[in-house]
Protein backbone atom coordinates (compact mmCIF):
# COMPACT_ATOMS: atom_id res chain seq x y z
CA UNK A 1 0.00 0.00 0.00
CA UNK A 2 1.50 3.32 -1.00
CA UNK A 3 1.87 5.92 1.59
CA UNK A 4 -1.17 8.36 1.23
CA UNK A 5 -0.86 12.11 1.39
CA UNK A 6 -1.18 13.73 4.71
CA UNK A 7 -5.12 14.50 5.48
CA UNK A 8 -6.67 18.06 5.69
CA UNK A 9 -9.13 19.11 8.85
CA UNK A 10 -12.06 18.38 6.59
CA UNK A 11 -11.20 14.91 5.83
CA UNK A 12 -10.60 14.39 9.40
CA UNK A 13 -13.62 16.06 10.39
CA UNK A 14 -16.22 13.44 7.37
CA UNK A 15 -13.96 10.30 9.02
CA UNK A 16 -15.52 11.74 12.65
CA UNK A 17 -18.86 11.57 10.47
CA UNK A 18 -18.68 8.06 9.79
CA UNK A 19 -17.44 6.85 12.64
CA UNK A 20 -20.78 7.89 14.49
CA UNK A 21 -22.23 5.69 12.17
CA UNK A 22 -20.42 2.93 13.26
CA UNK A 23 -21.36 2.54 16.92
CA UNK A 24 -23.48 -0.14 17.88
CA UNK A 25 -26.79 0.23 19.14
CA UNK A 26 -28.05 0.25 22.66
CA UNK A 27 -28.87 -3.18 23.23
CA UNK A 28 -32.89 -3.46 23.48
CA UNK A 29 -32.91 -5.26 26.32
CA UNK A 30 -31.26 -3.60 28.40
CA UNK A 31 -32.95 -0.46 27.34
CA UNK A 32 -36.38 -2.08 27.89
CA UNK A 33 -35.13 -2.64 31.73
CA UNK A 34 -33.56 0.94 32.47
CA UNK A 35 -36.61 2.34 31.05
CA UNK A 36 -38.99 0.43 33.28
CA UNK A 37 -37.05 1.30 36.50
CA UNK A 38 -37.26 5.00 35.05
CA UNK A 39 -40.74 4.66 34.54
CA UNK A 40 -41.09 3.08 38.05
CA UNK A 41 -39.17 6.09 39.71
CA UNK A 42 -41.04 8.69 37.99
CA UNK A 43 -44.85 7.18 39.29
CA UNK A 44 -43.43 6.83 42.99
CA UNK A 45 -41.63 10.10 42.89
CA UNK A 46 -45.35 11.62 41.63
CA UNK A 47 -46.96 9.57 44.05
CA UNK A 48 -44.61 10.98 47.02
CA UNK A 49 -45.79 14.34 46.15
CA UNK A 50 -49.22 13.85 45.80
CA UNK A 51 -48.86 12.34 49.34
CA UNK A 52 -47.77 15.36 50.05
CA UNK A 53 -51.09 17.11 49.61
CA UNK A 54 -50.56 18.91 46.30
CA UNK A 55 -47.69 21.41 47.60
CA UNK A 56 -45.82 21.23 44.70
CA UNK A 57 -46.71 23.65 42.48
CA UNK A 58 -45.11 24.35 38.83
CA UNK A 59 -48.01 23.81 36.57
CA UNK A 60 -49.88 26.29 34.86
CA UNK A 61 -47.74 26.27 31.79
CA UNK A 62 -45.87 28.60 32.78
CA UNK A 63 -42.06 27.23 32.25
CA UNK A 64 -42.82 24.33 34.62
CA UNK A 65 -40.14 25.42 37.97
CA UNK A 66 -41.78 22.83 39.73
CA UNK A 67 -41.08 25.08 43.13
CA UNK A 68 -42.84 24.45 46.27
CA UNK A 69 -45.77 26.47 47.17
CA UNK A 70 -45.08 29.28 50.17
CA UNK A 71 -41.29 28.52 49.34
CA UNK A 72 -40.42 29.12 45.73
CA UNK A 73 -42.80 31.24 44.79
CA UNK A 74 -42.37 35.15 45.08
CA UNK A 75 -45.38 35.96 47.47
CA UNK A 76 -44.48 32.59 49.29
CA UNK A 77 -41.31 33.96 50.04
CA UNK A 78 -42.51 37.13 51.25
CA UNK A 79 -45.32 36.08 53.52
CA UNK A 80 -42.24 33.39 55.36
CA UNK A 81 -39.76 36.75 55.50
CA UNK A 82 -43.03 39.29 57.19
CA UNK A 83 -43.99 36.08 59.50
CA UNK A 84 -40.42 35.85 60.71
CA UNK A 85 -40.02 39.75 61.05
CA UNK A 86 -43.58 39.80 62.47
CA UNK A 87 -42.54 37.00 65.36
CA UNK A 88 -38.89 38.35 65.95
CA UNK A 89 -40.35 42.06 66.69
CA UNK A 90 -43.52 40.26 69.20
CA UNK A 91 -40.35 38.70 71.36
CA UNK A 92 -37.98 41.71 71.42
CA UNK A 93 -41.54 43.62 72.82
CA UNK A 94 -42.39 40.90 75.73
CA UNK A 95 -38.48 40.84 76.61
CA UNK A 96 -38.04 44.74 77.01
CA UNK A 97 -41.31 44.54 78.81
CA UNK A 98 -40.76 42.28 81.04
CA UNK A 99 -37.38 42.90 81.55
CA UNK A 100 -36.64 43.57 84.93
CA UNK A 101 -38.43 40.15 85.60
CA UNK A 102 -36.02 38.55 83.64
CA UNK A 103 -33.26 40.48 85.54
CA UNK A 104 -34.47 39.29 88.96
CA UNK A 105 -35.21 35.70 87.59
CA UNK A 106 -32.03 35.12 86.26
CA UNK A 107 -30.39 36.69 89.55
CA UNK A 108 -31.75 33.83 91.99
CA UNK A 109 -28.65 32.66 92.85
CA UNK A 110 -29.14 32.99 96.94
CA UNK A 111 -27.49 30.35 99.09
CA UNK A 112 -29.96 28.15 101.15
CA UNK A 113 -28.57 28.29 104.64
CA UNK A 114 -29.79 25.18 106.58
CA UNK A 115 -30.37 26.15 110.42
CA UNK A 116 -29.08 23.56 112.68
CA UNK A 117 -30.49 23.01 116.23
CA UNK A 118 -28.92 21.57 118.61
CA UNK A 119 -29.65 20.01 121.64
CA UNK A 120 -27.19 20.74 124.78
CA UNK A 121 -28.38 18.97 127.27
CA UNK A 122 -31.92 16.62 127.52
CA UNK A 123 -32.61 18.21 130.31
CA UNK A 124 -34.08 21.29 128.67
CA UNK A 125 -33.93 21.28 124.66
CA UNK A 126 -32.34 24.80 123.63
CA UNK A 127 -31.88 26.27 120.29
CA UNK A 128 -28.81 27.32 119.14
CA UNK A 129 -28.77 29.78 117.27
CA UNK A 130 -25.59 31.35 115.14
CA UNK A 131 -24.03 34.68 117.22
CA UNK A 132 -23.07 37.25 114.65
CA UNK A 133 -19.58 37.58 113.78
CA UNK A 134 -19.64 41.12 114.86
CA UNK A 135 -20.51 40.20 118.57
CA UNK A 136 -18.18 39.57 120.65
CA UNK A 137 -19.13 37.21 123.50
CA UNK A 138 -19.35 38.55 126.86
CA UNK A 139 -18.50 36.07 129.34
CA UNK A 140 -20.07 36.35 132.22
CA UNK A 141 -20.19 34.11 135.39
CA UNK A 142 -22.36 33.62 138.52
CA UNK A 143 -20.66 34.81 141.65
CA UNK A 144 -20.05 32.13 143.95
CA UNK A 145 -20.41 33.45 147.68
CA UNK A 146 -19.10 31.58 150.31
CA UNK A 147 -18.13 27.94 150.57
CA UNK A 148 -20.00 25.81 148.33
CA UNK A 149 -22.45 23.53 149.81
CA UNK A 150 -23.16 19.93 148.96
CA UNK A 151 -26.87 19.76 147.78
CA UNK A 152 -27.96 16.58 147.05
CA UNK A 153 -31.34 16.79 145.18
CA UNK A 154 -33.40 14.38 144.16
CA UNK A 155 -33.82 13.78 140.54
CA UNK A 156 -36.77 16.35 140.46
CA UNK A 157 -39.17 17.11 137.54
CA UNK A 158 -39.37 20.53 137.25
CA UNK A 159 -41.21 21.45 133.94
CA UNK A 160 -40.52 17.92 132.46
CA UNK A 161 -36.63 18.95 133.01
CA UNK A 162 -34.61 16.29 134.91
CA UNK A 163 -32.10 18.03 137.39
CA UNK A 164 -29.28 16.15 137.90
CA UNK A 165 -27.73 16.42 141.38
CA UNK A 166 -24.49 18.08 142.18
CA UNK A 167 -21.61 17.34 143.15
CA UNK A 168 -18.40 18.12 145.13
CA UNK A 169 -14.88 16.89 144.57
CA UNK A 170 -12.51 16.13 146.60
CA UNK A 171 -11.23 19.11 147.10
CA UNK A 172 -13.90 20.79 148.03
CA UNK A 173 -14.33 22.42 144.63
CA UNK A 174 -17.85 21.86 143.42
CA UNK A 175 -17.79 20.95 139.44
CA UNK A 176 -18.79 22.29 137.19
CA UNK A 177 -20.79 20.60 135.67
CA UNK A 178 -22.81 22.07 132.40
CA UNK A 179 -26.39 21.97 133.92
CA UNK A 180 -26.95 25.93 133.61
CA UNK A 181 -29.89 26.36 132.49
CA UNK A 182 -30.05 29.53 133.37
CA UNK A 183 -32.62 28.60 136.39
CA UNK A 184 -29.94 28.24 139.42
CA UNK A 185 -32.49 26.71 141.27
CA UNK A 186 -31.92 25.81 144.51
CA UNK A 187 -29.19 28.69 144.81
CA UNK A 188 -28.99 31.41 147.35
CA UNK A 189 -29.00 34.32 145.06
CA UNK A 190 -25.99 36.76 145.18
CA UNK A 191 -25.63 39.99 147.50
CA UNK A 192 -24.93 43.05 145.73
CA UNK A 193 -21.92 44.18 144.96
CA UNK A 194 -19.71 46.20 147.72
CA UNK A 195 -17.22 48.43 147.07
CA UNK A 196 -14.03 46.72 148.44
CA UNK A 197 -15.11 42.91 148.46
CA UNK A 198 -13.04 41.71 145.60
CA UNK A 199 -15.31 43.21 142.42
CA UNK A 200 -13.81 46.96 142.76
CA UNK A 201 -17.53 48.16 142.91
CA UNK A 202 -18.37 47.37 139.53
CA UNK A 203 -21.58 45.07 139.64
CA UNK A 204 -21.14 43.67 136.52
CA UNK A 205 -17.53 42.60 137.11
CA UNK A 206 -17.54 39.12 138.39
CA UNK A 207 -15.63 38.61 141.88
CA UNK A 208 -13.15 36.56 141.95
CA UNK A 209 -13.57 33.55 143.34
CA UNK A 210 -12.94 32.40 146.68
CA UNK A 211 -9.94 30.47 147.42
CA UNK A 212 -10.51 27.16 148.87
CA UNK A 213 -10.09 27.31 152.92
CA UNK A 214 -6.52 26.10 153.47
CA UNK A 215 -5.96 23.61 155.72
CA UNK A 216 -5.39 25.18 159.40
CA UNK A 217 -1.73 25.23 160.42
CA UNK A 218 -0.80 23.60 163.22
CA UNK A 219 0.01 26.48 165.68
CA UNK A 220 3.38 26.69 167.13
CA UNK A 221 3.70 26.24 170.63
CA UNK B 1 -39.62 24.77 19.43
CA UNK B 2 -42.76 24.65 21.01
CA UNK B 3 -43.24 21.43 20.79
CA UNK B 4 -40.01 20.83 22.88
CA UNK B 5 -41.00 23.35 25.54
CA UNK B 6 -44.79 21.27 25.79
CA UNK B 7 -42.26 18.16 25.99
CA UNK B 8 -40.47 19.73 28.98
CA UNK B 9 -43.84 20.63 30.68
CA UNK B 10 -45.17 17.44 30.50
CA UNK B 11 -41.45 15.85 31.74
CA UNK B 12 -41.38 18.25 34.82
CA UNK B 13 -44.91 17.55 35.66
CA UNK B 14 -43.33 13.36 35.44
CA UNK B 15 -46.01 12.44 32.47
CA UNK B 16 -45.75 8.86 31.89
CA UNK B 17 -45.67 9.08 28.16
CA UNK B 18 -43.73 12.03 28.08
CA UNK B 19 -41.02 10.55 30.35
CA UNK B 20 -41.16 7.59 28.23
CA UNK B 21 -40.71 9.32 24.66
CA UNK B 22 -38.02 11.14 26.13
CA UNK B 23 -35.88 8.03 27.33
CA UNK B 24 -36.91 6.63 23.62
CA UNK B 25 -35.48 9.35 22.09
CA UNK B 26 -32.64 10.02 23.98
CA UNK B 27 -31.41 7.08 25.88
CA UNK B 28 -29.78 5.23 22.58
CA UNK B 29 -28.35 8.59 21.55
CA UNK B 30 -26.72 8.87 25.33
CA UNK B 31 -25.52 5.28 25.43
CA UNK B 32 -23.70 6.04 21.92
CA UNK B 33 -22.56 8.74 23.14
CA UNK B 34 -20.67 7.00 25.95
CA UNK B 35 -19.44 4.45 23.65
CA UNK B 36 -17.87 6.88 21.74
CA UNK B 37 -15.76 8.01 24.30
CA UNK B 38 -14.03 4.69 24.98
CA UNK B 39 -16.73 3.51 27.75
CA UNK B 40 -17.89 -0.55 27.85
CA UNK B 41 -21.14 -1.06 27.03
CA UNK B 42 -21.81 -2.30 30.47
CA UNK B 43 -20.80 0.88 32.07
CA UNK B 44 -22.45 3.01 29.29
CA UNK B 45 -25.65 1.13 29.72
CA UNK B 46 -25.15 2.16 33.92
CA UNK B 47 -24.45 5.75 32.92
CA UNK B 48 -27.03 5.83 30.77
CA UNK B 49 -29.89 4.57 33.30
CA UNK B 50 -28.06 7.01 36.04
CA UNK B 51 -28.58 9.96 33.56
CA UNK B 52 -32.45 9.31 33.74
CA UNK B 53 -32.61 8.82 37.68
CA UNK B 54 -30.50 11.97 37.99
CA UNK B 55 -32.80 13.67 35.96
CA UNK B 56 -35.87 12.47 37.83
CA UNK B 57 -34.11 13.95 41.13
CA UNK B 58 -33.51 17.27 39.66
CA UNK B 59 -37.50 17.44 38.76
CA UNK B 60 -38.36 16.24 42.03
CA UNK B 61 -36.13 19.35 43.55
CA UNK B 62 -37.47 21.80 41.20
CA UNK B 63 -34.73 22.03 39.56
CA UNK B 64 -35.56 19.97 36.01
CA UNK B 65 -34.20 21.29 32.50
CA UNK B 66 -35.27 24.42 31.78
CA UNK B 67 -34.73 24.25 28.06
CA UNK B 68 -32.83 22.27 25.65
CA UNK B 69 -33.50 18.59 27.15
CA UNK B 70 -31.20 16.85 25.08
CA UNK B 71 -28.26 19.14 25.93
CA UNK B 72 -29.31 18.49 29.37
CA UNK B 73 -29.30 15.45 29.33
CA UNK B 74 -25.57 15.53 27.63
CA UNK B 75 -24.39 17.59 30.13
CA UNK B 76 -25.60 15.16 33.07
CA UNK B 77 -24.04 12.28 31.44
CA UNK B 78 -20.99 14.09 30.87
CA UNK B 79 -20.65 15.27 34.46
CA UNK B 80 -21.08 11.39 35.40
CA UNK B 81 -18.35 10.41 32.96
CA UNK B 82 -15.99 12.93 34.52
CA UNK B 83 -17.08 12.06 38.26
CA UNK B 84 -16.29 7.97 37.68
CA UNK B 85 -13.25 9.09 36.21
CA UNK B 86 -11.75 11.06 38.77
CA UNK B 87 -13.36 8.37 41.11
CA UNK B 88 -11.02 5.39 39.88
CA UNK B 89 -8.62 5.01 37.13
CA UNK B 90 -11.01 3.68 34.04
CA UNK B 91 -10.16 0.46 32.44
CA UNK B 92 -10.97 0.54 28.66
CA UNK B 93 -12.97 -2.17 27.98
CA UNK B 94 -13.99 -0.97 24.33
CA UNK B 95 -11.66 -0.92 21.62
CA UNK B 96 -13.78 1.46 19.53
CA UNK B 97 -11.81 -0.18 16.07
CA UNK B 98 -12.42 -3.79 17.42
CA UNK B 99 -16.51 -2.07 17.52
CA UNK B 100 -15.80 -0.80 14.11
CA UNK B 101 -14.81 -3.93 12.25
CA UNK B 102 -16.73 -6.54 14.81
CA UNK B 103 -20.37 -5.32 15.38
CA UNK B 104 -20.93 -3.11 12.74
CA UNK B 105 -19.64 -3.85 8.83
CA UNK B 106 -21.19 -0.96 6.73
CA UNK B 107 -21.87 -2.72 3.91
CA UNK B 108 -21.67 0.59 1.82
CA UNK B 109 -17.82 1.58 3.52
CA UNK B 110 -14.96 0.90 1.47
CA UNK B 111 -12.07 -1.44 2.77
CA UNK B 112 -9.71 1.59 2.59
CA UNK B 113 -12.21 4.18 5.13
CA UNK B 114 -12.86 0.95 7.29
CA UNK B 115 -9.31 1.22 7.31
CA UNK B 116 -9.02 4.82 7.93
CA UNK B 117 -11.73 4.42 10.77
CA UNK B 118 -9.73 2.02 12.83
CA UNK B 119 -6.70 3.88 12.73
CA UNK B 120 -8.85 7.19 13.55
CA UNK B 121 -10.84 5.34 16.99
CA UNK B 122 -7.16 3.98 17.83
CA UNK B 123 -6.01 7.66 17.30
CA UNK B 124 -8.56 9.27 19.59
CA UNK B 125 -8.31 6.78 22.04
CA UNK B 126 -4.40 6.79 22.73
CA UNK B 127 -3.90 10.97 22.02
CA UNK B 128 -6.42 12.81 23.01
CA UNK B 129 -7.13 14.19 26.32
CA UNK B 130 -10.85 13.17 27.78
CA UNK B 131 -11.90 17.08 27.74
CA UNK B 132 -10.51 16.95 23.60
CA UNK B 133 -12.43 13.86 22.94
CA UNK B 134 -15.49 14.84 24.69
CA UNK B 135 -15.55 18.40 22.54
CA UNK B 136 -14.56 16.36 19.59
CA UNK B 137 -17.36 13.89 19.90
CA UNK B 138 -20.27 16.26 21.23
CA UNK B 139 -19.30 18.23 17.78
CA UNK B 140 -18.62 16.32 14.89
CA UNK B 141 -20.66 12.92 16.06
CA UNK B 142 -23.61 14.22 18.52
CA UNK B 143 -23.70 17.59 16.27
CA UNK B 144 -23.88 19.89 19.22
CA UNK B 145 -23.47 23.34 18.02
CA UNK B 146 -20.05 25.39 19.69
CA UNK B 147 -22.44 26.90 22.27
CA UNK B 148 -24.58 23.70 23.07
CA UNK B 149 -21.22 22.14 23.55
CA UNK B 150 -20.06 24.72 25.85
CA UNK B 151 -22.60 24.55 28.07
CA UNK B 152 -22.56 20.39 28.47
CA UNK B 153 -18.83 20.68 28.93
CA UNK B 154 -18.65 23.73 31.42
CA UNK B 155 -16.58 26.30 29.60
CA UNK B 156 -16.58 28.90 27.11
CA UNK B 157 -17.00 29.35 23.71
CA UNK B 158 -12.93 30.26 23.02
CA UNK B 159 -11.73 27.30 25.39
CA UNK B 160 -14.11 24.98 22.99
CA UNK B 161 -12.77 26.11 19.77
CA UNK B 162 -9.18 25.80 21.47
CA UNK B 163 -10.09 22.55 22.17
CA UNK B 164 -11.48 21.70 19.09
CA UNK B 165 -8.59 22.52 17.56
CA UNK B 166 -6.05 20.89 19.27
CA UNK B 167 -7.83 17.66 19.00
CA UNK B 168 -8.06 17.98 15.15
CA UNK B 169 -4.70 19.04 14.85
CA UNK B 170 -3.65 15.97 16.88
CA UNK B 171 -5.68 13.61 15.21
CA UNK B 172 -4.52 14.98 11.47
CA UNK B 173 -0.81 14.68 12.46
CA UNK B 174 -0.98 11.23 14.36
CA UNK B 175 -3.05 10.25 11.05
CA UNK B 176 -0.24 11.43 8.93
CA UNK B 177 2.05 9.31 10.85
CA UNK B 178 0.26 6.15 10.75
CA UNK B 179 -0.09 6.85 7.06
CA UNK B 180 3.39 7.56 6.59
CA UNK B 181 2.67 10.66 5.22
CA UNK B 182 5.56 12.57 7.74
Amino acid sequence: MSPRKPLNTKEITELLSKLKAETPDYPSELMAAKKAAFLKQAVNIKIDQTGQGGQHGGSGGSGGSGAVLGGGTVPGVLLQALIGITVVTALLLAAYAYRDQLGNGSGDNSVVVQEVVAISSPLAPETVTTIPSSITPELTASPIIGTPTLSVLDETSINGASVVEESQSDNGTPNAINTDNGLHLGQTPGTPAVPGQGNSGNPNKPDKPDKPDKPDKPKKK
Amino acid sequence: MKDESALLNAVVSLDQDALASVFDEYAPAIFKYLLRLGIGSQEADQITGDVFVRLLEKIKEGKGPQKNLRSYLFQTAYHLVVDQSRERQRITTLDMADTVVQDSQPVSAMAEDKLLLEKLAKIMERELTEEQTNVIVLRFQEDFSLKETAEIVGKNINAVKALQNRGINKLRDAMSRENGGE
